[in-house]
């Protein structure tokens, strides 16, 4: 096939791939903002070696709560858009908090936080100026 | 330095280099594990100077930030530059002056997006009842200008490839020290969190996985900032009024994506040769 000829189906995929590129990120704006109305947070141990058997299992991959021998959900943070917060503590075998893990878990809280601001930021941006140009074009 | 791997994979984006230069394709015998998404992986020799490697990544996204900021303003000058000539050497035609001295430090990237967008103006010419040329009084070779326009193309399949998966799957999240995991967090497109320990993990390995996972997700904001970018330049080309048909200046996202990474590229280049 000539290379213009191919230039010019190209020409058409792309356009049409412009297209749709724009209207998927409108569409995931509108995903994301339902989908961030909670934040949930869970720490879990799990015992050296086993990552593997649990973590690479794809029948696991829509477990909300992962299970398996040598993994231990330790601490859970559920919090609402109207911050109404669950937070679950991880204690050790006589009943203490078990700091190191708490630790732990509070930073990913904090890390969780900070990220979904700045993704809420940032994925707004991007649709916003994507639609502008989407606009400009038509 | 060859001990420390920081990798992406996924569903294709191997040929898709990291415009800010801080992820590389996984080693080709490397398979991504069977769970669907995208995986960020930090292997490490030790945690003392893994968690080192770690901050100079993080630093190494920063000032792909600023080169980022930097082919923005190149693009807006680039801009400045595209000019309607008042002679209409065809009547009833536009046509745009785009001229380029040698100079120009960023000659090479631009001359590509004057080729790029004058493939697209021949591509678009015999469906429009005027003529456009960039450039008017030079003449592109054909093969200059399929050669833009396919290059452009080529990119921007990458590009929407990664964003795609970017905003459709969780990102995961590893960190390995002397080849054993020590660290996991899942990160869903939504921002949920799942991390998983080694029982009993010191102090230092827990933080060099913390600054990994900060890592991932300023990088995944970063590449959400390369979009805005993006189609903010296509927008400018787009209101210089680039005549082409209606709906033809779509097309202008993709010379955006290239000229972008083309100058962050460039910008990369220079910064890893003065050291």
């Amino acid at each position: 096939m000539p290379d213009s000829n191919v230039s010019t189906e190209k020409q058409k995929d792309l356009k049409a791939s412009v297209q749709k590129f724009a209207s998927d990120l409108a569409e995931k704006v509108e995903s994301f903002v339902t989908d961030i109305s909670e934040l949930e947070v869970r720490t879990y141990t799990i015992t050296e070696g086993k990552f593997a058997a649990v973590l690479d299992d794809p029948k696991k991959k829509n477990d909300k709560v992962l299970s398996g021998e040598g993994v231990q959900l330790r601490a859970y943070t559920r919090i609402a858009f109207d911050s109404d917060t669950i937070v679950c503590l991880p204690v050790n075998e006589s009943g203490q908090i078990d700091g190191a893990v708490w630790d732990m878990h509070q930073a990913a809280v904090n890390q969780a936080l900070q990220n979904r601001a700045a993704m809420l930021r940032a994925i707004g941006d991007a649709a916003a100026s994507a639609l502008d140009a989407l606009k400009k074009s038509r | 330095m060859a001990d420390y791997r920081f990798t992406f994979s996924g569903l294709a984006v191997a040929e898709t280099p990291d415009p800010f230069g801080v992820w590389e394709a996984p080693a080709a015998e490397i398979k991504a594990p069977p769970v669907p998404g995208l995986t960020w992986r930090a292997e490490l020799p030790e945690a003392a100077a893994g968690l080192e490697a770690v901050h100079a990544r993080l630093a190494t996204l920063e000032r792909g930030e600023v080169h980022l900021a930097q082919a923005e303003a190149e693009l807006r000058a680039a801009l400045e530059t595209i000019t309607p000539i008042a002679e209409e050497p065809v009547a009833g035609a536009t046509t745009y002056a785009f001229s380029i001295p040698p100079e120009e430090r960023f000659h090479p990237q631009k001359q590509a997006l004057r080729n790029t967008l004058s493939g697209f103006a021949a591509l678009e010419a015999p469906q429009m009842t005027g003529v456009v040329a960039f450039g008017a009084a030079d003449v592109f070779a054909e093969d200059q200008e399929r050669e833009g326009f396919q290059e452009a193309y080529r990119r921007w399949l990458a590009f929407v490839e990664q964003v795609r998966q970017l905003t459709s799957f969780a990102s995961t999240v590893e960190t390995l020290i002397a080849g054993e995991r020590i660290g996991l967090t899942r990160v869903s497109w939504d921002g949920d969190f799942e991390t998983f320990w080694v029982s009993g993990l010191a102090t230092l390995s827990r933080e060099t996985h913390r600054q990994n996972v900060n890592l991932v997700l300023a990088s995944r904001v970063a590449l959400l900032r390369l979009i805005s970018v993006v189609a903010i330049g296509a927008g400018g080309l787009i209101a210089k009024s680039i005549a082409l048909p209606p709906g033809g200046q779509v097309l202008l996202i993709p010379a955006a994506v290239r000229f972008i990474s083309d100058v962050m590229a460039a910008l990369r280049e220079w910064d890893a040769a003065q050291g």
